[in-house]
């Protein structure tokens, strides 16, 4: 029997061994988390300490793994400070897992609300999106881009009665048509 | 219409993150593999915990961003490079004692310390054996391995 096998038989049979496996993987992450976010910052464990309403020995020992107890109102704050969203929800094993092996503390930089264009504006970033989309087919004739002539910006009111915009297909023809006029 | 194509990357690709350091263990003359059998008592969520460190610590390139970094060593253990990680589980205070070699993490020591206590009492004096062995080439290296990779 393997070692991942002998795991999973625990996993299965034993509730007290489900919770050690969750506690392992969280006492890692969220520490790396918070100090990934406090690096990415560029703040010190005082600073982060000043906005969070907390003391930088708590910072610390929560970056520590396995140092802290975090409540969720900790969390909150800490979220609230970094001005991030917070996700906590039930998931399977599988989804736990696979996150944890995409996760890189160097690569962890969820945006700040300031910088968080789809929470800001949700119409306008779906309409920018979809040119974006659509902009492939434009932009790979180059001989024919001059001659056909650019979107202007769309309003986003505009941009949701527009049936052009609304999906793939009828996106694909309208520079095709223009194309056709100027061969 | 080839050229209309865009190319989407497939998720698996580019999803792990690239691994910046590798972990090594130690196998001592008598065979016994320091990550294997630890010097100290293993559990279940030690073992869990353990494996996690590895697996988001291999990820960080700066090794003092490692959340579990403690600090170097001082004395000859100090002047040998090896330095202190630490993680708790199950209410202990886990220590790992390595040591650098390039962009590989070698494994010396899996032990506890609390204050001054070190348990086993021996584990820095072990540590510092372990290095002298791997500075003289004359310690076999097995890389560690992660289950849920």
């Amino acid at each position: 029997m393997s070692s991942r096998s002998k795991t999973i038989s625990l996993l299965l049979n034993d509730g007290a061994r489900r919770g050690s496996y969750l506690r392992a993987k969280l006492n890692q992450l969220i520490p790396s988390q918070i100090k990934a976010l406090r690096l990415r910052a560029g703040w010190t464990q005082h600073e982060l300490g000043d906005k969070a309403d907390m003391k930088q020995a708590r910072i610390s020992a929560m970056e520590k793994p396995g140092e802290a107890a975090f409540s969720l109102e900790t969390l909150i704050r800490l979220a609230a400070a970094f001005r991030v969203g917070l996700q906590v929800r039930f998931v399977p094993h599988s989804e736990m897992l696979d996150w944890e092996n995409r996760y890189s503390q160097d690569d962890f930089s969820p945006v700040p609300i300031e910088k968080d264009y789809k929470f800001l504006n949700p119409v306008g970033y779906s309409v920018a999106q979809q040119i974006s989309k659509s902009d492939w087919v434009v932009a790979s004739t180059d001989k024919y881009l001059k001659a056909v002539p650019q979107p202007s910006p769309i309003s986003p009111d505009r941009a949701l009665n527009t049936p052009a915009l609304n999906g793939y297909s009828s996106r694909v023809e309208m520079p095709i048509e223009k194309w056709s006029n100027v061969a | 219409m080839k050229d209309h194509k865009k190319v989407i990357p497939f998720e698996s690709a580019a999803s792990n993150p690239p691994q910046k350091w590798e972990f090594l263990s130690i196998e001592t003359e008598n065979g016994k593999d320091v990550a294997v059998a630890w010097d100290v008592e293993e559990t279940f969520e030690s073992r869990q915990t353990f494996e996690s460190m590895i697996r988001n610590c291999r990820t960080i390139a700066n090794h003092l961003d490692w959340p579990n970094w403690r600090h170097k060593m001082r004395d000859e253990a100090g002047k040998l490079g090896i330095v202190e990680l630490g993680f708790k589980a199950d209410g202990r205070p886990y220590r790992v004692l390595i040591k650098f070699s390039g962009r590989k993490v070698i494994v010396l020591c899996i032990c506890f310390h609390k204050g001054n206590v070190w348990t086993p009492s021996d584990s820095v004096k072990s540590a510092v054996k372990r290095a002298k062995s791997f500075n003289d080439g004359k310690v076999k290296l097995n890389v560690i391995k992660i289950e849920d990779d």
